[in-house]
Order: C-alpha cells, then sequence, then structure tokens
C-alpha cells in the first residue's frame, strides 16, 4: 500500500495542483461542484425514500423512489393489459438479438444479416406486439413508456435508413431531375421542427388517403419521424460518399459495373462505412426526438412519466418522474453513442493496415 | 431493334427514369390532393385564407409586436414569428459564447476542466431536450420569488417568479438614432480594419485597430445607448395588487426556453470547436509559438480563424436547430409562433393545413435566410487555394 | 310507394326490425361502428371527474359514461367502446378526419365552432361555468378582485377567449399565459407561475385534487360564463346523429321517469307510462326507428344508468368532486336539463 501511494499522489498533485493557477482553478471548480452535488445527492440518495407501496411512505425532504417502483411496469409498457405483458419482453428481447446479430455479424455477411433484420423484426414485432393471428389483439393506444420509444425509433429508422440512403444518391445524381427532387425533399425536411411535423403528419395522413382507409395514429407519428429523420440521414451518407475519392466509382465504371452494381457492390460498402457515426448520432437524435409524439398522445416513455404526475394518487412526484425517464433515455443514448466511438475506431484500425 | 438500341442510349435512357420518376411524383401528388378536398368537402371543413382577418381574441403575455387580443389573426401570427426570432437569434449568440468556452475548457491541460467540460458535453448530448425545457422551467419559477418578495435593480427593475419587470417606454424614437449611430460606428470601424490590413500587406505597419475597435464598437454604442435612454421618457413599474404595473415584463417562459435552448446547443456547439481546433494541424501551433507569439494570440490569430473554416458548415445546421427547436417553447407556454399559431389560432378557427402551411413556410423562409448568412460567411473566410 | 309500404308495415303493426331496415336512411358511421363492433370515443387526456384513466388504463367519468351508454345503446354492450385521448388542440381534426365516431370531452357549444369547423353539437350533458382557482393567501373574493394578477390557461380553450373578454370589458390588466395543455396550466399555476388557474367549476373541481395542497386553493363560486358541454359528431350522417342525440336524451329521461339501473327490469315489465314503456322498448318501435334494436335504451340504462346515477357516480355526491346538481338538475326541480319527449 506504501509503495503506490506517492505516485498516484504525485500523479493526481500534477493534474490539479501543478501551478498556483491551475491550483486555483482547480479549488473554484471543487467549491462549486460541492455547492451544485450535495444537495443533489442528499436529495437523490441519503434522503430518499426507496421502501413502502403507497405516498404515505414516503418521507418529505427526499426523493420518493416508491413512486417508481410503484410505476415501474407502466413507465416499461405503459397501458400493455397485464396478461399481456411477456409480448413486451420478448419484442424486447427479439429487438436486442436483433441488434446483437447486426453487430457480431461477420463484415461479408453483414449486408444479408441488415436485410433479415429489416424484414423480419418489424413484421415479427408487429404481430408479438399488436396481436392477431392466435394472439389476443392489442391496441397501438394501449402501448406506452420505454417499449414504445424504441418502438417508434427503431421503425422509424427503418424508413429513414433506406430513404436516407436513396436520397444521398439521388442527391449525387447526374440526372438533374432526380437530384432536384432530393435536394428539394432533404432540405424541406431538415428545415421545419419536428413538433410541427408530427401534427401535420398526424392530420393531414387521414385528409390525403381515400375515404374509409385509416391509418393508426402510431404508424402516423412513425411515418411523420421517418421521412424527417430519412432527410438527415441522407446528409450523414452524402458526407460518406463525398469522401470518398471518386476514382471508385471511376474504377467501377472502367470494370464495366453498371450504375447500380457499382453502387452497390463498390460505392455504398464504403461510404456507409464512412458516416456510420453521423448516422448513429441521427439515431440518437431520433430517439430523443421521440419524445414529441407527445403532442399527438400517443403516451411514450417521458408521456408516461407526466401521465404519472397527474395521478392524484401521487401528487408532488414530478422531479422523481422525470430524474427516473431522464436517466433511462441518458443511459440509451449513452451506450449508443459509445459503441458508435467503439466501432469508429475498430474501423479505423481495420483500414490502417 | 431500333427501339432496342434507343433503349440502350444512355442519354434517352436517363430521360425516360427521369420522366418515370417525375410522372411518379406527380400522379401521387395530385392523388393525395384530390382525395384531401373530397374528404374536406365531405367533411364540411372551410378552407381558404379568409380566417386570418378575423378578430383573435387572444391575449399575449409576451409581445414584441404592436399586438393587441381586438387585431385580426394575422396580427397575431406576425406576434408569434417575432417571439421566435426573438428568442432564436439570442440563443445563438449565448449558445456561441458557452459553446466555445466549453469546447476551450474541454482542450484545456488542466485535467479537471477539461474533464468536466467532456462529462457536461455527454451528459447535455444524450437527453432530450424536452426534458432541459421542463427542467428550466418548473427550476426558474421555483427559484423566483413570489412578487411581494420580488428582487430589486435600483428600484427600476424587478425579479420576481412572474418575470423581469423593466422599465419601458412609448417612444422609440431617440433609440432609433441610437441604432443609426451604432450602425455607422460599425460601418467605419469595418472600413478602417479595411485599410489597416491593405496598409500593413503593403507596409507591414501595424495600426491599432483593437483599439480604435474597441472604441467605435463599444464606446460609441454605449454612449449613443445612454444618452437615448436619458432622452426618453420612461414607465417605471411600481408593485400594486398582484404585481409590478407598467415597464416591460420579460416572461419567465422565455428565460426557461432560453437558457434550455443555450445549455442544450452549447454541449453540441462544444463538441464542434474542439474538432475544428483538432483539425487545425499541429505544426501551425508549433510555428506559432516559433514565432514568439503568446498561447492567447496563437488561440486568437492562428487558431481559430483556422478551425472557423471547418466549424462553419456544422455550426450553420446548429443554428437551424436552434430555430427549430424554439418550437418546444409550445409545451411551457412561450409563445412563439408554433404556440400562438398552431396552438390557439388553430384551435379558433379549425383550419388546420392552412395554418400549418404557414407555419411551416416560416421555418423555411428562416432557415434558408440564415442558411444564405452563413454561406456569405463561409465564402469569406474559405482557405483561398492557388 | 315506399310510403304505403311503410303505411301497411306500421298499420300491421308487426314491423319487424329487418323489414323497417330498408327504409332507413343509411348510415355509414353506425354501420362502421357495429361492422367494427365497438364505439370510438374521444376523451379529455385526464380530468377527474368526466375522463380519466387509471394507472390500468380503465376509464370513468360522466363524459366516459355517455360514450358508454351510446355502446350500449347502438352494441348492445357498454364495455365495446374505445377511448381515445385528445389535447385541446387535437379534438377538432381527430373528429373531422373520422378517427374517432364523436367527442365527448368536456367540450363547449360555441357558434363559430358549429359554424366553421364542420361539427355538430348534440345535446348538453353538462352546464359548466367558468370560473378561477386561486390561493386562499391571496384573499381574492370574486373575479373582480383579479386586476393586476397573472392568469394560467390552456391554449385555444374557451376559457382563454372568454377571459380576456371578460376582463377587456372591465378594463381589468390581466396576464393571460396559454399553454398548451391543461395539466400543464395547472402545474405551472401549482408551482406559483400565475395566481390564477381557469376553467370551469367541474373542471377545477377534479383538477384541484392534483394540486400538491389542496387545501391552500379556493374555488370562486361565481362563474363568468356559462358554458354548456356535451357530446360533438362531425357534419352528415342524420341517422348516427339522432342516436347520439337521444340516448343523451334517453339517459336524462330516464332520471326524469323515475327508471334506474336498478328497477329498469321492473319498470319494463311492469310501468304502466306509455314514455316508459316507449324508453325501454316494450312499446313501439323506437330502436328499430333509428335502426338500432328496440331495447337500446334498455341496456345502456342497465349497463350504465340514468344521468342522475351517472352524476353523482362520476362528478356528484357520491364522487371525490362533489359537485352540486346546481344548473345540472332536471328542469322539474329547479335545473336546466331538459328533454323533449319521447313520443
Amino acid at each position: 500500500m506504501m509503495p503506490a501511494t506517492p505516485s498516484t499522489f504525485r500523479r493526481w498533485q500534477a493534474r490539479l495542483f501543478s501551478t498556483p493557477l491551475q491550483g486555483a482553478i482547480t479549488l473554484v471548480i471543487l467549491a462549486a461542484l460541492t455547492v451544485a452535488a450535495v444537495p443533489l445527492i442528499r436529495w437523490a440518495l441519503i434522503n430518499a425514500t426507496w421502501q413502502g407501496t403507497t405516498r404515505a411512505d414516503c418521507v418529505p425532504g427526499g426523493a420518493c423512489w416508491v413512486f417508481v417502483k410503484a410505476r415501474f411496469l407502466q413507465f416499461m409498457v405503459g397501458f400493455y393489459p397485464e396478461a399481456e405483458r411477456w409480448r413486451a419482453g420478448l419484442w424486447a428481447l427479439l429487438a436486442a438479438l436483433a441488434l446483437i446479430a447486426l453487430i457480431k455479424a461477420p463484415a461479408k455477411h453483414r449486408g444479408s444479416v441488415a436485410l433479415g433484420v429489416v424484414v423480419l423484426l418489424p413484421s415479427l414485432g408487429i404481430w408479438l406486439l399488436a396481436g392477431g393471428y392466435g394472439l389476443k389483439p392489442v391496441e397501438t393506444r394501449d402501448w406506452g413508456g420505454l417499449m414504445l420509444t424504441m418502438f417508434i425509433s427503431i421503425h422509424a429508422a427503418f424508413i429513414a435508413i433506406p430513404l436516407g440512403i436513396l436520397l444521398a444518391l439521388g442527391r449525387q445524381s447526374k440526372l438533374p431531375v432526380i437530384r432536384l427532387i432530393s435536394i428539394l425533399f432533404i432540405e424541406f425536411w431538415r428545415g421545419v421542427p419536428i413538433i410541427a411535423v408530427i401534427f401535420l403528419a398526424s392530420l393531414l395522413l387521414p385528409l390525403i388517403m381515400p375515404s374509409g382507409v385509416g391509418v393508426d395514429r402510431l404508424a402516423r407519428a412513425i411515418i411523420g419521424l421517418g421521412l424527417v429523420i430519412a432527410a438527415y440521414m441522407a446528409e450523414a451518407v452524402r458526407g460518406g460518399l463525398q469522401a470518398l475519392p471518386s476514382g471508385q466509382a471511376e474504377a467501377a465504371t472502367a470494370l464495366g459495373l453498371g450504375y447500380w452494381r457499382a453502387t452497390r457492390l463498390i460505392i455504398l460498402p464504403q461510404a456507409l462505412r464512412i458516416s456510420l457515426p453521423a448516422m448513429t448520432n441521427e439515431f440518437i437524435a431520433l430517439i430523443k426526438n421521440t419524445t414529441l409524439v407527445l403532442v399527438v398522445s400517443i403516451l411514450d416513455l417521458l408521456g408516461v412519466a407526466q401521465a404519472s404526475i397527474a395521478d392524484p394518487n401521487w401528487v408532488g412526484m414530478s422531479m422523481e418522474a422525470f430524474a427516473f425517464s431522464g436517466a433511462l433515455y441518458w443511459l440509451i443514448c449513452f451506450a449508443i453513442s459509445r459503441w458508435s466511438l467503439a466501432t469508429e475506431a475498430s474501423l479505423a484500425r481495420a483500414t490502417e493496415r | 431493334m431500333r427501339l432496342s438500341a434507343l433503349l440502350y442510349d444512355k442519354k434517352i435512357r436517363d430521360l425516360i427514369y427521369q420522366v418515370a420518376v417525375l410522372g411518379g411524383l406527380v400522379a401521387t401528388g395530385v392523388y393525395f390532393v384530390r382525395n384531401a378536398s373530397e374528404n374536406m368537402v365531405k367533411a364540411g371543413i372551410a378552407s381558404g385564407f379568409d380566417f386570418l382577418g378575423r378578430t383573435s381574441g387572444i391575449d399575449v403575455p409576451f409581445v414584441l409586436t404592436n399586438y393587441q387580443p381586438s387585431d385580426s389573426i394575422l396580427a397575431l401570427f406576425w406576434a408569434g414569428v417575432a417571439n421566435t426570432l426573438f428568442v432564436s437569434l439570442i440563443a445563438m449568440v449565448l449558445a456561441t459564447v458557452l459553446g466555445f468556452l466549453i469546447g476551450l475548457a474541454r482542450l484545456s491541460n488542466h485535467w479537471l476542466l477539461s474533464t468536466l467540460a467532456g462529462g457536461y458535453i455527454e451528459f447535455v448530448r444524450n437527453i432530450p431536450l424536452l426534458f432541459f425545457v421542463l427542467f428550466w422551467y418548473f427550476g426558474v419559477i421555483a427559484a423566483l420569488p413570489q412578487p411581494r418578495e420580488s428582487i430589486g435593480f435600483f428600484g427600476i427593475a424587478f425579479l420576481n417568479n412572474r418575470g423581469l419587470t423593466v422599465p419601458a417606454t412609448e417612444s422609440l424614437s431617440a433609440f432609433g438614432w441610437a441604432l443609426i449611430a451604432i450602425l455607422i460606428a460599425t460601418l467605419a470601424h469595418w472600413t478602417y480594419a479595411r485599410v489597416a490590413k491593405a496598409r500593413k500587406e503593403a507596409t507591414g505597419q501595424d495600426a491599432p485597430v483593437m483599439l480604435v475597435g474597441l472604441v467605435l464598437l463599444i464606446g460609441v454604442p454605449v454612449l449613443a445607448l445612454v444618452v437615448a435612454s436619458i432622452a426618453t421618457q420612461w414607465s417605471i413599474p411600481a408593485l400594486r395588487g398582484f404585481n409590478y404595473r407598467g415597464g416591460f415584463v420579460i416572461i419567465p417562459e422565455f428565460v426557461a426556453l432560453l437558457a434550455a435552448l443555450v445549455t442544450y446547443t452549447a454541449g453540441f456547439i462544444a463538441e464542434i470547436v474542439r474538432g475544428g481546433i483538432q483539425a487545425v494541424v499541429k505544426g501551425q501551433r508549433e510555428a506559432s509559438y516559433a514565432l514568439g507569439l503568446t498561447r492567447g494570440q496563437t488561440l486568437r490569430l492562428i487558431i481559430i480563424p483556422q478551425a472557423m473554416r471547418v466549424m462553419i458548415p456544422p455550426m450553420t445546421s446548429q443554428y437551424l436547430n436552434v430555430l427549430k427547436n424554439s418550437s418546444f417553447g409550445a409545451a411551457i407556454a412561450y409563445p412563439d409562433i408554433v404556440s400562438l399559431f398552431m396552438g390557439s389560432a388553430l384551435n379558433n378557427t379549425g383550419q388546420a393545413i392552412e395554418i400549418i402551411a404557414m407555419t411551416l413556410a416560416v421555418y423555411l423562409v428562416i432557415g434558408l435566410a440564415v442558411s444564405a448568412l452563413m454561406n456569405v460567411y463561409n465564402e469569406n473566410t474559405k482557405l483561398v487555394t492557388r | 310507394m315506399k310510403k304505403t309500404t311503410l303505411t301497411l308495415l306500421a298499420l300491421a303493426g308487426m314491423a319487424a326490425a329487418p323489414a323497417m331496415a330498408q327504409t332507413l336512411a343509411p348510415s355509414p358511421t353506425l354501420d362502421a361502428i357495429k361492422a367494427r363492433g365497438s364505439l370510438e370515443c374521444g376523451v379529455h387526456l385526464g380530468l377527474p371527474g368526466f375522463s380519466f384513466a387509471n394507472d390500468k388504463g380503465e376509464w370513468t367519468g360522466l363524459d366516459v359514461d355517455y360514450c358508454k351508454a351510446l355502446a350500449a345503446a347502438i352494441l348492445g354492450d357498454a364495455n365495446k367502446v374505445k377511448f381515445t385521448p385528445t389535447s385541446v388542440q387535437q379534438r377538432w381534426p381527430i373528429l373531422q378526419s373520422g378517427q374517432v365516431d364523436l367527442l365527448s370531452r368536456n367540450t363547449t357549444i360555441t357558434f363559430s365552432r358549429n359554424a366553421s369547423l364542420g361539427i355538430n353539437f348534440q345535446g348538453i350533458n353538462f352546464y359548466e361555468g367558468q370560473t378561477f382557482i386561486v390561493r386562499k393567501s391571496a384573499n381574492v373574493k370574486a373575479a373582480k378582485d383579479l386586476d393586476g394578477a397573472s392568469v394560467c390557461v390552456a391554449a385555444g380553450s374557451t376559457e382563454e377567449k372568454n377571459a380576456a373578454d371578460w376582463f377587456r370589458e372591465r378594463s381589468m390588466k390581466v396576464t393571460i399565459t396559454n399553454f398548451q395543455k391543461n395539466d400543464d396550466a395547472i402545474a405551472a399555476y401549482d408551482a406559483g407561475r400565475c395566481d390564477a388557474y381557469t376553467a370551469g367549476i367541474g373542471a377545477l373541481a377534479g383538477q384541484r385534487a392534483k394540486l400538491k395542497v389542496p387545501g391552500d386553493h379556493i374555488i370562486l363560486a361565481e362563474p363568468i360564463s356559462n358554458d354548456p358541454q356535451g357530446p360533438v359528431t362531425r357534419y352528415g350522417d342524420e341517422r348516427y346523429q339522432a342516436v347520439v342525440r337521444w340516448v343523451l336524451n334517453g339517459m336524462i329521461a330516464a332520471e326524469a321517469l323515475g327508471v334506474t339501473s336498478k328497477n329498469v327490469d321492473d319498470m319494463k315489465a311492469n310501468s304502466k307510462n306509455a314514455e316508459v314503456r316507449r324508453l325501454l322498448g316494450a312499446e313501439g318501435n323506437f330502436g328499430a326507428m333509428l335502426g338500432l334494436s328496440n331495447d337500446w335504451m334498455y341496456n345502456a340504462i342497465k349497463q350504465v344508468g340514468n344521468y342522475a346515477e351517472s352524476y353523482d357516480r362520476t362528478v356528484g355526491k357520491d364522487s371525490a368532486l362533489k359537485i352540486e346538481r346546481g344548473q345540472n338538475q332536471l328542469w322539474t326541480k329547479g335545473g336546466l336539463l331538459f328533454t323533449p319527449p319521447f313520443q
């Protein structure tokens, strides 16, 4: 123990107090941190209530995590019928497995695995959650919570990624009409606030369909989000396309490959690899933006949190509800961004060789 | 034979592709529009823009235009546009300042400062903006005192949970003159800087650009504003009944939305700043030190001007995000265009399509203007390669 | 020709429902409800007493009860109704675009809504009067004491305009802050952002429960406006509109005639009152005339109850809100509730 102490001490001293100015900065920051963090820790941990079942068990002065415990399943799945909640769990497992398959698949098969996921996950997932064909039907209005947040994000991404790739290719196209249409589409959706788009989608979609054709309101929100994110994805992919040396396309043409084959075999695999970090960022933005479905009364994670605050039996629990749901959002987005950094690094290593 | 030859001709084929895509899009569009008009006629929903002339009757707590509840819905629309622009512009400036500070802190060689800045960035980037808006709103209201316990500033401005009440004036003419003086000073400075730069390039002589800039860009505006405020009649807020009367109220919704936009966007701008500065090759810094420039000078004269080039495109999209994200104000009753027009007005008239189209157009037009401005700036700072 | 057939059938007195159905006006909405097997009802996001979902997602309230009664009348089962929570902004588009069959959500009847939104109001199930909730410490006795106050309100509600008009008429300087949802507005009021929150008396009674310390606030007794509320449908489909209208009338008539969920079987079998017999389908073909089964109101009353039962259970004396009947009493007992005769 003794030998380790001096070197650790030195290291910290070098980090924090190498010069008088540095020392002063350190002290100011530490003081500010203490002022900010101590009441927070006291509220969230020391004075918090962990045990109990009703509001009466809450001790004033600290957080009442009993509330989160009592409402935990609602935060996860909303009003999904109790007897059917195993289906939500199974869906989460399915989505997780699909994700792992995508990440772990060898580069050679990644394309076909991705195709399989894009086809299988929505069809299996929607059947599992919505029911029918042997399962008890559960309407989308009963879905909610974290499950719904992830459902919306994943399916909007399934719309956004392929459409975004097409739009990015369209924007680079030599055909003027195609290029113009792509640019207009991208710039329109990138120029308007998502809150307005979700409202627009929920309002306009039923109106532009022939009468009698209904579009589920969850589907409407997903389509709206998918279109906006497609425009952002297109810009992310464009970055990758532009980073590719033009020699790649020229070489492919010289080999006699047509446009689509050159794009599929030569251009896209390289471009997508370059734009993966940017695309991941857009996916994180998408998860964060799902909170806006609240404006069309769809109860995602944040929506469930807000709805639970209105419960007269649990008055005054807003801090707890927001802290818990906020932490969940943070964990998910942080994990994805870390994964993206790690892949970026490993891809960089792979290309350096 | 000839037909297949035609099909294999690249030009013809490209043309067919384009016509097919365009035709498909137009057909879909026509189909949707026809459905919509049929459905609307069937549902008996009024259409057209006549509703803009109707009296709005909606009271708005924070108005920058001359809007009154007895004015038309069109006036309400402009009041919303003004509020959206107001909060967006101020948020863009403040977020840039805070973002630069955090970005530089992230690159600092002080371990704790850099770690803290990194922690802040990771925290901010992974939480939905809506949380920030709600947090600041209820945090701001909770932290501020009730009207009777207001915090006074020299007896003319008062801060409480109804907002910051500041003196206001009916006539702004003196400030109009001040604004003109400031514009002239800015123009003068710009011309002077140009001349000084040309002279430096020709003769190598340094001119006191900084000092003159200080006088022209800070001294003149301050003087002009002080003179203008002395020359104006003020209404000083006074406590009567529930709250202060008179003056102009900066509402807490504005402060909360601004704080949320600034703290959130700063996290993204900080990353752009860090990336931009790191993109400047190390040799530049070393050469600058070798020339005897101090650290501050190196940062100001060598690093940041070069980093700006890398930073401008992502900064543009952050500024556009601020504009679009100002619509989150609707969640906390900040009377922006979404809240006033897509909220109150839509509800009173029910003309959803017209109102949404107008709202989207506002964002598109402002967005295009911001992009154009940033493009001009980009052209000016672009690396001139020979 | 048709008319003679009808007369003949009526004379025969044995008019079976299917035969009648051929002469009925087409009703796409009723057909859709029957095909779907459920009624789609748009309700308030969460207003205790009127429409509120507990943590299991079960809806209760006065507006909810009406929809259940309508489902019972059309489909024979009060549980065959699905509730779509709607915000203040969304309610019109959701109704106009056909996503719900009706709105039963604490919505005020106004001329301009009726005239320009393509919607019809089908009667009154609650006479609401707009008033304010204030802190006891503020020492406010009536709305006229609110000069200089700031008031939280839901954007786009009738209350927003009512309050602005009322204060403007009296040259009172009141700041009105408009929130997108009632819940946001009341949360802001509770946090001290406003001196008062305004809504209908009934709504306020329910929302008071959401405040941190409900006892610290009082609801001003004197209303500043009269806001009659009731079910809303789209333009078109007259037969469906008649069903919506007469189920509401039926619930009120049942109270006036003394028919309750408890005695409805007995009344149907033994009542001598012709109107009761017509209401419950023991006499005449009232259900069939609207394209429903003749026990339409029997089902509604049996499964949901008459207006008084529903009122007492959700907002009245047996509920947490304990709102007096007041204007929502029958016209025979000094209130305003009135129903045209079942003849």
